[in-house]
Formats: C-alpha cells, sequence, structure tokens
C-alpha cells in the first residue's frame, strides 16, 4: 500500500528548542560544534514534572571503528523525590558534533539542560609541554609569546 | 529550553549534526501519513526521500519488525533520516514528522504500488470505459452519464487492459501517457486515438513502478 503524505505548514514546531542567550539560535550551536569541541563534566536537567524523568536520556557516541556506543546518562529519579530537576556528573562526555542526546519528550512537556564544562580543542597537543588541548596554554608554556603581538616584530 | 508543544510523545534528538536534516527542533513543516488501512504484509516499507529541491528521491526502506504502528515507526526512525512518531484523531491513525529541509514523498507499507489514473469525461450515454486489471474487469463505467474518475494501486508487472467506446461513433480522444516518479516529470504519451470516427479503441500495457499512469478517455487533459 502507497501513502501519500499530507503537507502543511504549522504555525508552532511541534518541538521548539531555544538556547539561553539572545539572538543565539539552537541551529547556530549545531552548526558550531565541530568546530568547537566541548567537553561536558556536569549536566543540570530540569523538567516541568517528574514524570519525564520516567524516560530516559542516551548518550551515543561514535568509536574509532565508525561503531556506536550509547550510555545512559539520566537515570529515573527516586519516587519519593519532588524536585523535577537533578546534576549529572557526565564524566568525559564531548559535544563535538559526531555526538548527541536522545530522549522521549512527553506530552506538553519541557525540559532544561544546562551544560558546565570546557571549550576543547580539535587539534592535538605538544605532550612535551604538558598541557592539554589549549593553543594559548601551549604557547605560555613555551615561553613564547603571541604570534599576532607587534612586539614580536623584529 | 525544549518545549514539547504537542500532544503526543516525540522522539528528540540533541546536538548531533548527523541528524541535522532530521532534525524536528523548531520545525514548522508538517508530513501525514494516514496508516489506518495499512496492511502489513510483508512486514517491509519504503519511504521516498530527498535531502533538496535540486536532488532526486531516493528509496529508504527495510523490514518491520511486527505488524504495529509503532514497529513501523521503530523501523524509520532507525533510518536517520527525521523523528517519526504515531497520532491518532477518531478512528484514523497517522505517522507524523516536522522537517523543514528534508523533502519527503509516498511512504509504502507491504506491497509497493504505483497509481493508473483514469478519467471518463463522455458523460453522454455510450461513452463507456473498460479497465481489466490481470484480467478481472475493475473498472465498467457504461453510460454512466457522469463524470467517471478513480485511482487504481498496481504493482510491478500488472497488466491493464483499457477498452473504450462511443456509440455513436465520434471523434472522442483517448490518451494513455505515464509520468516518471523521479523527475523531470515529463510525461511520455504511450497511446493516442488519432483515428478520427472510431467507435472503439483499446490499449494495454505492463505497468511499470518507475512511473504513474494516466487513461484520459473524453476531453484531454491540459
Amino acid at each position: 500500500m502507497t501513502i501519500a503524505p499530507t503537507i502543511t505548514n504549522a504555525a508552532q514546531p511541534a518541538l521548539s528548542v531555544t538556547t539561553g542567550m539572545p539572538n543565539l539560535s539552537y541551529a547556530a550551536i549545531l552548526n558550531s560544534l565541530g568546530a568547537f569541541v566541548w567537553l561536558i563534566d556536569e549536566l543540570f536537567y530540569s523538567a516541568g514534572s517528574t514524570s519525564q524523568f520516567s524516560n530516559p536520556v542516551l548518550y551515543k557516541i561514535y568509536d574509532n571503528n565508525g561503531d556506536t556506543s550509547t550510555q545512559q546518562i539520566v537515570t529515573p529519579i527516586s519516587p519519593g523525590q519532588f524536585q523535577a530537576s537533578m546534576y549529572i556528573e557526565t564524566g568525559n562526555m564531548v559535544l563535538d558534533g559526531q555526538t548527541g542526546m536522545s530522549f522521549n519528550l512527553n506530552p506538553g512537556q519541557s525540559v532544561q539542560f544546562i551544560f558546565y564544562g570546557s571549550k576543547k580543542s580539535s587539534s592535538g597537543m605538544l605532550d612535551t609541554y604538558g598541557q592539554v588541548n589549549n593553543y594559548d596554554e601551549t604557547i605560555k608554556a613555551m615561553g613564547r609569546l603571541d604570534f599576532f603581538d607587534p612586539a614580536n616584530d623584529e | 529550553m525544549l518545549q514539547n508543544n504537542t500532544g503526543f510523545t516525540l522522539p528528540v534528538t540533541l546536538l548531533n549534526q548527523s541528524s541535522l536534516n532530521g532534525s524536528i527542533a523548531n520545525a514548522k513543516r508538517i508530513y501525514e501519513w494516514d496508516i489506518t488501512s495499512a496492511v502489513y504484509s510483508p512486514l517491509t516499507f519504503n519511504i521516498e526521500v530527498r535531502f533538496s529541491v535540486t536532488s532526486l528521491y531516493q528509496n529508504y526502506g527495510g523490514t518491520i519488525a511486527a505488524a504495529n504502528p509503532n514497529a513501523l515507526i521503530a523501523a524509520l526512525n532507525n533510518l536517520n533520516i527525521g523523528a517519526f512518531w504515531i497520532e491518532t484523531s477518531g478512528p484514523n491513525t497517522y505517522v507524523v514528522t516536522y522537517n523543514n529541509n528534508i523533502i519527503y514523498r509516498n511512504l509504502s507499507i507491504g506491497t509497493m504500488t504505483t497509481t493508473v489514473t483514469y478519467v471518463n469525461t463522455t458523460v453522454v450515454p455510450g461513452g463507456f470505459m473498460t479497465i481489466d486489471v490481470n484480467a478481472v474487469n475493475v473498472v465498467n463505467s457504461l453510460n454512466p452519464g457522469s463524470f467517471i474518475s478513480g485511482v487504481l494501486n498496481l504493482i510491478g508487472g500488472d497488466l491493464v487492459d483499457v477498452n473504450v467506446t462511443s456509440s455513436p461513433a465520434e471523434n472522442t480522444p483517448f490518451l494513455v501517457s505515464r509520468t516518471p516518479v523521479q523527475p523531470p516529470p515529463f510525461s511520455q504519451v504511450l497511446h493516442t486515438n488519432t483515428v478520427l470516427g472510431s467507435a472503439s479503441d483499446s490499449f494495454s500495457f505492463n505497468v511499470d513502478m518507475d512511473y504513474t499512469y494516466n487513461i484520459y478517455w473524453g476531453i484531454p487533459p491540459p
């Protein structure tokens, strides 16, 4: 049986996704991943009601073989918990555009994610100087001034 | 902040660029397929998708684990070409997705079919048309007295015999054409009755899944 779709335009999206910063869209953040790599070590997750926490939040990552690995980063809350929010220590959760989170969002429900972490470079680092993934720190550790500093001109 | 503005549970994928085009985030274009009458035999499905207005439609499909809408949704979501869910409205069941980037077309469940559209505009008595599919008469517009039209869903290889008769003999146009499913959508004329004053005509063809077909008896299409 072949079924043709009915195509319409809705007044509002089924899923609204906004950032907490004015003039910064979710699409802009999504497109920036890869150029900007984030290492998340803590996550704040809140919902409109505790019933949303019965839906696990999964974190999917690809390994070097291209195989996917799925981890559950948000577990159901205690039945006695009243607050519809939680802090989660995510460990080395990387956001680079190739990873992502997936979950089911209940009807009419709203959730909020606040990510705590640091921006990392996608390039390799010089182990000799004991620095990790930060150009500025590497340059200072090497005892060199900023390349663009006019004082470096000879 | 994420807000579900519907009365249904939504599958959400967040911060994954590989699902950028398939993301439902902030999308307002709705695609709905009415699967109320779907027959899940065999347990296969196919959906036609194109990723830009300049690309060709591609077929994505596979097998369904069970004969129910939830299994169909799980199979669709595994394709990573969007997020699909089930919505119900009264007795009807729909597969729904929102997407501003990907363009979806036909969803086939079970046996894939293509369409044969027929139109008989010879509303005067005596101008009738019969269509036999695989030697089984399915359309008989004998002395219709009114406009006759419809759509047949056929599978590849089906034999279609079209017979048209006008009484008295008159210069009634008879046209059979086909249009490729993939663009460019230029129709190809398979048969046209160019003999003036003929009382009857007929044409037979085997259905090819890469085309849709149109049969006109009477005033030709614009």
